[in-house]
């Protein structure tokens, strides 16, 4: 069974908000052969306005292509705002990414992200060394019981299956125990069961840790089951706002966004 | 330390696992030392131009190639180790913890760092055992300062290349051309001497060649310290403008990755 790890750090206190993000816009250049002459300009993210309240769960739905890893990565401090402002905990991300980056935990959702010859323990002790945690054992042992993968702790990543991969970038990411996450898709490719753990995972670290999470999803059930808001993100823009997060408020937003 | 600690241990891990590779390296040394003992019964010792390296070309081939090969992981590693996680995917996973990109590369080449020197000794080691090297044992610390000096010139060169991965992701080709370059120019199976004079000055404005100028004179017994001094000069200059330039491109280079969202791009 799935537990929240009761070692998760409920402090410091951070900003108002876990995330404020103003008029954030983001333009990318497809590359021509010659340098500086792109081919075209694709505007990413057009203005967004976005606030994930602390200690709650917060999801980003749309289309592909829509923004949605575009600002995850620009809260994650991988990707630079062309305008606009981002406050990650109450940290700027363009001024004090260091301080950004020790308070969130990202997961990309691409399992190609781990060392695929290192067993699943290897993989969390390099992260716990890039998060300099002082005697990490039994942080890695909490972790690993808590995604479920404690007795798959040593055996290689390249004998994962999709799902156990996701899972693991998902404790990578909780290692060092944020008080912020940034999931992208973090459920794609998890079979049923996995899902509905994982679920349960994000809102015990909600509501034992204050963990606060924004997470991009295409899964109405998902993110009415997880969410307490959802903001719905077309071509770059936030076009519907759903506070009252159920599969009904969900699914008349993604009507709507069908018909736009 | 820590940090260097745990990419050292990750890196060997991975090496574990691929044991063929691992052993091949090694056997690769026997080659190289094989050819460098068939081209010494080619070339007359004691000529002129090998008479301030101690007079005996295989000792003469022998570090040069021992060093060049030690060099060239200078060259390669900072970009090879930063191309390694960009192919992976595991790239974002590692600039998305709270530490400066610039010390992430520096700990990501200790793994390979390590390896090369532990070959460039096998590769002494055995040249003198095996095919009786003239290496002056007395004079090895001065040799291995002059190496010390030469890496760290090399390695800005290395970390320039780094930068450029970033932005332009494939750097192989550059790198060879480089690599060769250093080898036809850099003296490493024939002194500058024989070389035309527009060739010289080439190879004196390169790290290479005052590194294994150094390094030759000060394994030759009665060292010519007047000599190597003047190279351990130049490599220092080398060494304080051009590692603070590299430095800066590499960290303008992941600034420009920010900006077009290809941190995790190859």
């Amino acid at each position: 069974m799935v537990t929240a790890s009761p070692d998760i750090r409920t402090d410091p206190p951070f900003g108002a908000n876990a995330v404020d993000a103003t008029g954030v816009e983001k333009r990318f250049y497809v590359r021509g052969f010659w340098p500086g002459r792109p081919k075209g300009v694709v505007n990413a993210l057009r203005g967004v306005d976005l606030i994930v309240a602390r200690d709650t769960v917060h999801g980003v739905m749309g289309p592909n292509g829509s923004g949605k890893s575009t600002f995850l990565r620009i809260l994650a401090t991988l990707v630079t705002a062309d305008s606009g402002s981002a406050l990650v905990g109450g940290r700027d991300v363009e001024r004090e990414g260091d301080a950004v980056r020790g308070l969130i935990g990202f997961s990309t959702g691409d399992e190609r992200s781990l060392y695929w010859r290192l067993t699943a323990r290897q993989n969390l002790e390099f992260a716990a060394a890039l998060h300099r945690l002082a005697a990490p054992d039994e942080i890695i042992e909490t972790t690993l019981e808590m995604v479920n993968l404690a007795e798959h702790a040593d055996r290689p990543v390249s004998g994962f299956s999709q799902g156990m991969g996701r899972r693991l970038g998902l404790a990578r990411a909780l290692l060092h125990r944020p008080m912020i996450l940034l999931l992208d898709e973090p459920t794609r490719s998890l079979d049923p069961v996995s899902r509905s753990e994982f679920h349960v995972v994000i809102k015990r670290l909600r509501d034992d840790a204050g963990v606060s999470t924004l997470l991009t999803t295409h899964d109405v059930v998902e993110a009415a089951d997880v969410c307490e808001r959802v903001s719905v993100l077309r071509e770059g823009e936030i076009v519907d706002d759903v506070a009252n997060v159920n599969k009904t408020t969900l699914g008349r937003a993604m009507k709507a966004l069908a018909a736009q | 330390m820590t940090l260097i600690r745990a990419f050292v241990r990750r890196d060997f891990r991975q090496e574990k696992t691929y044991r063929l590779a691992l052993i091949t390296q090694f056997a690769g040394i026997f080659s190289t030392l094989l050819s460098a003992g068939f081209l010494s019964r080619l070339v007359p010792g004691n000529t002129t131009a090998l008479r301030p390296y101690g007079g005996d070309y295989f000792t003469f081939a022998l570090v040069g190639t021992a060093a060049l090969s030690y060099f060239s992981v200078a060259l390669g590693s900072f970009a090879g180790s930063l191309g390694q996680e960009q192919q992976m995917g595991t790239m974002e996973a590692l600039l998305v913890t709270p530490n400066d990109p610039k010390l992430l590369l520096v700990c990501g080449a200790a793994w390979p760092f390590i390896f090369a020197t532990v070959q460039l000794v096998l590769y002494i080691a055995l040249g003198a055992l095996l095919f009786h090297a003239k290496i002056a044992l007395g004079n090895l610390a001065i040799a291995s300062g002059m190496l010390l000096l030469t890496l760290a010139a090399f390695s800005a060169v290395g970390l320039a290349a780094a930068g450029l991965i970033m932005v332009v992701k494939r750097t192989g080709a550059l790198l060879g051309f480089v690599g060769s370059a250093f080898g036809l120019l850099g003296g490493v199976l024939y002194p500058i001497s024989v070389l035309p004079r527009p060739f010289q000055l080439l190879a004196y404005a390169l790290p290479m060649s005052h590194g294994l100028e150094g390094v030759r004179l000060a394994l030759v017994p009665n060292p010519d310290l007047g000599a190597i001094g003047r190279d351990a000069l130049a490599l220092g200059l080398f060494t304080v403008v051009l590692v603070p330039v590299a430095f800066w491109g590499f960290e303008w280079s992941v600034r420009q990755c920010r900006r077009t969202g290809s941190l995790g791009h190859y």
